[in-house]
């Protein structure tokens, strides 16, 4: 919900009580999947682990679930797209150093 | 009046960019172009460490166990961010207050970690120039530019909240504000999560 200059305005009076337990069970995941990354370092473990945690913390802390479509598009494929041709076209190029 | 309205009409072209607020907006696209640099860090981390033959394993010079805790310390301090978002929106100004200060304590703990880490590893001859034994000195390079941008990121980090928990006591404060300084807050967490990986674990 927006005014006529896209802020989202304070409540004015306070809203339903907040539900506090999803963030605290975000929280217990991430936990996890860093003892599971730490304990294994397996590659194998530690891409998807790094990953797994980025997007709890991008959808859930950050709220991007909530946002439209396509916001999420532009954010995420812009973040994708540099990342691939980083990692996947120049980084690799650096052991032929 | 009548003309400030239509001024502020003209300039929101009515519109409301992605159904959100434009400050919510900018920083949404500065988290964007800011990964964008940090991604631009480790991939050339990434680019020179495939490319050395005396690359140093971290764990030569770092407790792992150590490092574990501080990125617990800054998941925790992201999750009580989570919660003062949730509180602001619920318009309930106490718990802002106390889950924003919740969470620049965890700031500023990480930071003290990090300035331990910093000092354990110069005490043993690291520097942004040369790293002990003759091992490959960009090592020491990467390791104090991009913990040390984080670091700083971090500490901006702690002075916004320590604004946003000050007005929050004050009841100067709205659900947007709080949200923005959150996703400043947890963009610094979500960076981590790659540094902690690629720096420590890989």
């Amino acid at each position: 919900m927006t005014d006529e200059t896209g802020a989202t305005p304070a409540p004015s009076t306070p809203q339903a009580t907040p539900h506090y337990g999803v963030y605290f069970r975000i929280w217990g995941v991430l936990l996890a999947i860093t003892l599971l990354m730490v304990f294994t370092k397996n590659p194998a473990i530690l891409l998807p682990g790094m990953a797994a945690k980025a997007t709890l913390i991008a959808l859930w802390f950050m709220h991007l679930k909530d946002e439209r479509k396509d916001f999420i598009f532009y954010m995420v494929a812009s973040i994708v797209l540099m990342s691939l041709i980083l990692f996947a076209l120049i980084v690799p190029d650096g052991k032929a150093m | 009046m009548t003309t400030m309205a239509t001024t502020e009409s003209r300039w929101s072209s009515g519109l409301s960019p992605f159904g959100m607020s434009w400050q919510k907006l900018m920083m949404w696209w500065f988290i964007v172009t800011d990964a964008l640099l940090f991604a631009g860090f480790l991939g050339g981390y990434g680019f020179s460490r495939l490319g050395s033959e005396n690359w140093p394993p971290a764990e030569k010079f770092f407790s792992l166990t150590y490092l574990t805790v501080m990125t617990f310390v800054l998941i925790s301090s992201s999750a009580t961010m989570a919660c003062a978002v949730a509180a602001a929106r619920a318009g309930d100004r106490a718990a802002v207050a106390k889950f924003t200060g919740y969470t620049m304590l965890g700031g500023i703990g990480f930071l003290g970690m990090q300035v331990y880490e910093w000092a354990h590893f110069i005490s043993q001859g690291g520097r942004p120039w040369a790293v002990p034994e003759g091992l490959d000195a960009r090592f020491g390079s990467y390791f104090f530019l991009v913990t040390g941008f984080h670091g700083t990121h971090v500490l901006i980090g702690v002075l916004i909240l320590l604004v946003v928990m000050l007005r929050a006591r004050a009841g100067r404060f709205t659900a947007n504000g709080v949200e923005v300084a959150g996703l400043y807050w947890h963009f610094v967490d979500l960076v981590w999560v790659f540094i902690f990986g690629c720096f420590y674990l890989i």
